[in-house]
C-alpha cells in the first residue's frame, strides 16, 4: 500500500515541478546574526520513543539533538569526537579504562544537577538485560556487560561492574577490552544521561523527557502530531537562538507538499524530490554528506563469489553514476566502503568502484566466467529501488553477459532472524544498507566484515583484516586510523561487498529561517542553531 | 420487531467477535517474520533484549498460549500494547476522534451529494443535465481515491491556500479535502445507485395514481418516491457508514491524518498482533451495531419489513 503510494508521490512530483517553483518566493531579508526569539516548524516524524536508551531511529535522535546534549559532538571537518558536555575524556595508556570528566553546574529542564552519578545509574538502567532497552547493547564494551545480560535467568547485580563514579563531575569506565574508538560512541543518545524524574516513572518520561539540552518539552508528546519545544532559560552551554521549535510530525509524503504550501520552514529532503528541489528551491537546498552507505552484500559462502575477481568484475560493472542520473536511489556514487562525513573516509580509492567495462570483463574472463543465473535480491513494495535493481540486473546482463533474476522479499522477513540473509542462505547478491552509530571508519569496518561483526552477513573472513582491525582498537584515537585505513585497503582489493552509494543529508527552507545547518558527523538537523528571521530580537537590532 | 430478536442480535455479536478475533489473530501469527529483531533494523540486538521483549510480548510462546494470553487481557480490559511499549487502547483513544471527524464529514458528502445527484438526475431523466450528472459521477467512480486526494491537496491546498495540506492542526478545516477525498466517490456510487432505484419507483403505480390526482410534483418525489427508496439507500450508507469507520488508509496518509487506517497499516508492518487485532475488532463491532441499526431503521422505514 504504501509502496504503491510512493511511486504516485514520485510522479506527481515531477508533474508540478514548473508549477511549483515560483510561489513563495516573497518577503524575508538577513537575519541580524546572534539575535535570539521566534519560533520555527520543522518536519519530523513519530519517534518510537522519547527515552534516548530506547529508541533507535532517526525521529527520536532529532528530538534529543534538542532535548539532550551528548558527552561528545564531531568537528565539522574532520569528524572527530569534541567535547560537549564532557569536560574532557582521557584514555589509560593500556586504553582500558577512560576518565569522563563533566562540566560542572549543568542542570536538567527540572533543576536537577547533572551529575555523574546521573551518566552512571542511566548507562547501568540501560544496560541492565530484563529493562529490555533498545540500545542495551551499545554497553557491551564496558566491564560487567555479562553480568547484567546472562544467557538465562535474572542477572545477580544491576551495575556495570566497570562504571565508577569519582566525584560529582568525574566517572570512570573500563572495557573488557581496549577500544581506541569509545570515545565516538559516547556521541550517540544511548550514553545521555537521566535525571532522578526518570526512574520513578519510565513512562511518564517518555510522555514527557527531561533531558539536559538547550531546548525542553513544551507540553507533552502529541503523539503523531508533534513534539514542542521550548528554550530551556538555565541551559549551561551555548543557548539556541529559536524560543519555540515544533517538529511536525509525518507520517507520509505530505511534508513536501506542506512545504511548498509554505506551512513548514524546514524540511528534509528525500531522494524521491532531490531533483525537483535542485530546480524549484535551490537557494535554500542544502547538500550535506550523509551517515550512511548503501551497497549490494555478497554471499560469500556460495562457491560461485568466492573469488575476488568475479566480486569485482560484477562491481566494475555497474555505471552507478548513470542509473543515479536517471533514478535516484543514492546521490552519490560510493568511491569507499564509508560515506564521506566520517574520520578516515578517503575519496575515490575504490579502484573497482568504477565504471570499466573492458576490466571488469578480463576480471570475470581470468576468473573462468559467471555459471548460471545470477539471483540479485531486495526489498519488495520500494518501486525505486525495483527500478535500479532492474538497472543493475541490465548493466550485468548487457556488460558482463550474465543472466540475472531479479528476487524481491517481503519487508516483513528482509531483515527478520529467519531471513536467508541471517540464515546465510541468500542466493545471490542483495541490496543492503548500514548507517553509523558514530562516525569513524571503523564502524563500517568491523561491524560488516570482522570475523566477530554484529552484522557480518557475508561470511567474510580475513584474518588479516581482523589483526589490523585489532591493532587500531588498541592503538590511540587517532593514530587508530590509518592502521583501520589499512584493513579498509584489503576489503577494497578483496571486495567482499560492493558498495553502491551515499545518500545526502538534504534540507529545504523558507525565507522564515536562516543558518539551517546539519549536526556534524550525524544526520540530524543542529536545532539550537537555527535562527528565524525577524524574531523580536533582530528586528529590534534591526531598525 | 420483537425484544427477543433484539436480544438475540445482541447476543450473536459475541461469536461474531471471538471468531474475529481468532481469525486476524492467527493471519498475524502466521506472517513470516520476526517483528523483535526488525526493532533495531539490521543493527544486532543484543540477544537479552531480543530474550526479554519477546518474553514480554508472549511472542516465545506458542499460538494458543498467546491467544489465551490477548483473550485474558481483553477481559480485564487491556488490549496489549505495540512494540513500543503504547498501550493499544490509548492509541485508539487517541486515533478514534480522527476516524470518526473523517467519516462524518465523508458520509455526510455522500448522503447530501449523492441524494441530490440521484433525484435531480430521475427526475430529470433523458435530459442533458441526466447525462452530465451521469458522467460526473462514472469520473468521480473511476478517479482512483489517491489520485483525486494528491489533486485536491494540490490546487486547494499547495496553490490556492484556501485549505490545510496536511495533519490536523487547523481543526475542521483541516477536514474538509479528506472529507470531499473520501465522499465523492461514495456519493457518486450512492447516485448511480439511487438514480435507478427512485426511477423504478416513479413508474408505480401510486405514483401515477399519485399525479394523476394533481399532487405537486415535489410532494410526491419527496414522499411516495423517496421513501419508498430508502430501504436499499438505507443499506448501502450503513455498510458504507461501517467501511468509513475502519479507517482511510490512504486517505489518512495523503493528509498525514493521525487515524485509525494508518495505525493498522503500521500495526501489519510491524506485525504487531494486538494492535491490528484491537483495530479490526473495533471494526468489525462498527460493523455489527451499524448492521443492526440500519435493520432496525429498515423495519421502521417499511412496516412490511419485521424481524421476528
Amino acid at each position: 500500500m504504501r509502496g504503491s503510494l510512493r511511486v504516485l508521490v514520485v510522479g506527481m512530483a515531477v508533474t508540478f515541478v514548473a508549477a511549483a517553483c515560483s510561489s513563495n518566493s516573497s518577503g524575508g531579508g538577513s537575519a541580524a546574526p546572534g539575535q535570539q526569539g521566534g519560533s520555527f516548524t520543522y518536519a519530523n516524524c513519530e519517534p518510537t520513543h522519547l527515552i534516548p536508551q530506547n529508541d533507535y531511529e532517526s525521529c527520536g535522535t532529532q528530538a534529543f539533538q534538542g532535548l539532550w546534549t551528548r558527552l561528545v559532538d564531531f568537528d565539522p571537518t574532520t569528524y572527530k569526537p569534541v567535547p560537549a558536555q564532557a569536560d574532557s575524556i582521557t584514555a589509560s595508556s593500556d586504553g582500558l579504562t577512560y576518565d569522563i570528566k563533566i562540566k560542572p553546574n549543568w542542570t536538567f529542564h527540572n533543576g536537577e544537577p547533572v551529575t555523574a552519578q546521573s551518566y552512571v545509574d542511566a548507562w547501568n538502567y540501560a544496560a541492565y538485560g530484563p529493562n529490555a532497552y533498545i540500545l542495551n547493547f551499545f554497553f557491551d564494551k564496558i566491564e560487567g556487560y555479562d553480568a547484567l545480560n546472562p544467557s538465562s535467568g535474572t542477572p545477580k547485580t544491576k551495575e556495570l561492574s566497570g562504571l565508577k563514579v569519582v566525584s560529582d563531575t568525574e566517572f570512570t569506565v573500563k572495557l573488557t577490552a581496549p577500544f581506541s574508538q569509545f570515545e565516538y560512541t559516547l556521541g550517540f543518545d544511548a550514553f545521555d544521561p537521566l535525571p532522578k524524574a526518570f526512574y520513578q516513572d519510565p513512562k511518564a518520561f517518555d510522555e514527557q523527557p527531561i533531558g539536559d539540552g538547550p531546548y525542553m518539552m513544551d507540553g507533552k508528546w502529541q503523539h503523531d502530531q508533534a513534539v514542542n519545544l521550548q528554550r530551556y532559560p538555565d541551559y549551561a552551554g551555548t543557548p539556541g537562538f529559536a524560543d519555540k521549535i515544533t517538529l511536525a510530525i509525518y507520517q507520509g509524503d505530505a511534508a513536501w507538499l506542506d512545504f511548498q504550501a509554505g506551512n513548514l520552514d524546514i524540511t528534509n529532503v528525500g531522494s524521491d524530490h532531490l531533483n525537483e528541489a535542485r530546480k524549484s528551491y535551490s537557494d535554500t537546498l542544502s547538500e550535506e554528506p550523509g551517515a550512511s552507505l548503501l551497497y549490494l552484500n555478497l554471499p560469500l559462502y556460495d562457491p560461485q563469489y568466492q573469488n575476488p575477481e568475479v566480486r569485482q568484475a560484477l562491481s566494475l560493472a555497474l555505471d552507478r553514476q548513470a542509473v543515479m542520473n536517471a533514478i535516484l536511489v543514492a546521490e552519490k556514487p560510493a568511491t569507499d566502503f564509508m560515506p564521506p562525513a566520517v574520520t578516515g573516509y578517503r575519496e575515490g580509492v575504490c579502484q573497482y568502484c568504477q565504471y570499466n567495462v573492458d576490466l571488469a570483463k578480463q576480471k570475470l574472463a581470468d576468473a573462468g566466467g559467471f555459471n548460471g543465473t545470477l539471483t540479485l535480491n531486495f526489498y519488495a513494495d520500494d518501486t525505486t529501488l525495483e527500478q535500479a535493481m532492474e538497472a543493475v540486473a541490465t548493466q550485468w546482463k548487457d556488460n558482463l553477459g550474465i543472466d540475472v533474476k531479479l528476487n524481491a522479499i517481503p519487508q516483513n522477513t528482509y531483515f527478520s532472524g529467519s531471513s536467508p540473509i541471517y540464515q546465510k542462505k541468500m542466493t545471490g547478491p542483495w541490496w543492503d544498507g548500514w548507517t553509523e552509530d558514530y562516525p569513524s571508519i571503523q564502524d563500517f569496518l568491523e561491524p560488516i566484515y570482522g570475523a566477530n561483526g554484529g552484522y557480518n552477513t557475508s561470511g567474510y573472513l580475513n584474518k588479516q583484516f581482523d589483526a589490523t582491525l585489532n591493532q587500531g582498537n588498541q592503538q590511540g584515537l587517532e593514530e587508530a586510523i590509518p592502521t583501520y585505513q589499512q584493513a579498509d585497503d584489503m576489503i577494497l582489493n578483496d571486495m567482499p561487498a560492493i558498495p553502491w552509494g551515499y545518500i545526502g543529508f538534504n534540507t529545504v527552507h523558507s525565507d522564515n529561517v536562516t543558518n539551517v545547518v546539519k549536526v556534524p558527523g550525524l544526520d540530524e538537523l543542529d536545532l539550537a542553531k537555527v535562527q528565524v528571521v525577524g524574531a523580536s530580537g533582530a528586528s529590534a537590532s534591526a531598525s | 420487531m420483537s425484544k427477543r430478536y433484539l436480544i438475540r442480535r445482541l447476543l450473536l455479536v459475541v461469536p461474531v467477535l471471538l471468531g474475529t478475533i481468532l481469525i486476524v489473530f492467527a493471519l498475524v501469527f502466521l506472517t513470516p517474520g520476526d517483528p523483535v529483531a526488525r526493532l533495531a533494523g539490521n543493527k544486532p540486538l543484543a540477544p537479552s533484549t531480543y530474550n526479554e521483549i519477546r518474553a514480554q510480548y508472549h511472542l516465545d510462546q506458542p499460538f494458543v498460549e498467546q491467544y489465551l494470553y490477548y483473550l485474558d487481557g481483553l477481559i480485564h480490559g487491556d488490549l496489549g500494547a505495540t512494540f513500543t511499549g503504547r498501550d493499544v487502547s490509548s492509541i485508539i483513544r487517541e486515533r478514534f476522534p480522527v476516524t470518526l471527524k473523517l467519516t462524518l464529514g465523508a458520509f455526510a458528502i455522500e448522503v447530501v451529494l449523492g441524494l441530490i445527484l440521484a433525484v435531480v438526475a430521475a427526475v430529470k431523466r433523458r435530459t442533458l443535465l441526466d447525462s452530465a450528472i451521469l458522467v460526473f459521477t462514472l469520473f468521480m467512480i473511476t478517479v482512483p481515491v489517491i489520485v483525486l486526494g494528491f489533486v485536491l491537496q494540490y490546487v486547494f491546498g499547495v496553490k490556492l491556500h484556501w485549505l490545510p495540506v496536511a495533519g490536523i492542526q487547523d481543526g475542521a478545516a483541516s477536514y474538509i479535502l479528506p472529507s470531499l477525498t473520501l465522499g465523492l466517490g461514495l456519493a457518486a456510487s450512492l447516485g448511480r445507485l439511487a438514480r435507478s432505484n427512485v426511477l423504478d419507483n416513479m413508474q408505480g403505480e401510486h405514483i401515477r395514481a399519485a399525479i394523476a390526482r394533481g399532487l405537486p410534483r415535489r410532494r410526491v418525489v419527496g414522499r411516495h418516491v423517496l421513501k419508498n427508496s430508502l430501504v436499499p439507500i438505507v443499506t448501502i450508507l450503513g455498510l458504507d457508514f461501517a467501511y468509513l469507520m475502519g479507517g482511510a488508509v490512504i486517505t489518512e496518509t495523503i493528509f498525514n491524518l493521525p487515524g485509525l487506517g494508518f495505525s493498522l497499516i503500521q500495526g501489519i508492518k510491524t506485525q504487531n498482533g494486538p494492535m491490528v487485532v484491537g483495530l479490526v475488532t473495533l471494526s468489525a463491532i462498527i460493523f455489527v451495531f451499524t448492521n443492526l441499526f440500519v435493520d432496525l431503521l429498515c423495519a421502521r422505514i417499511d412496516p412490511r419489513i419485521s424481524y421476528e
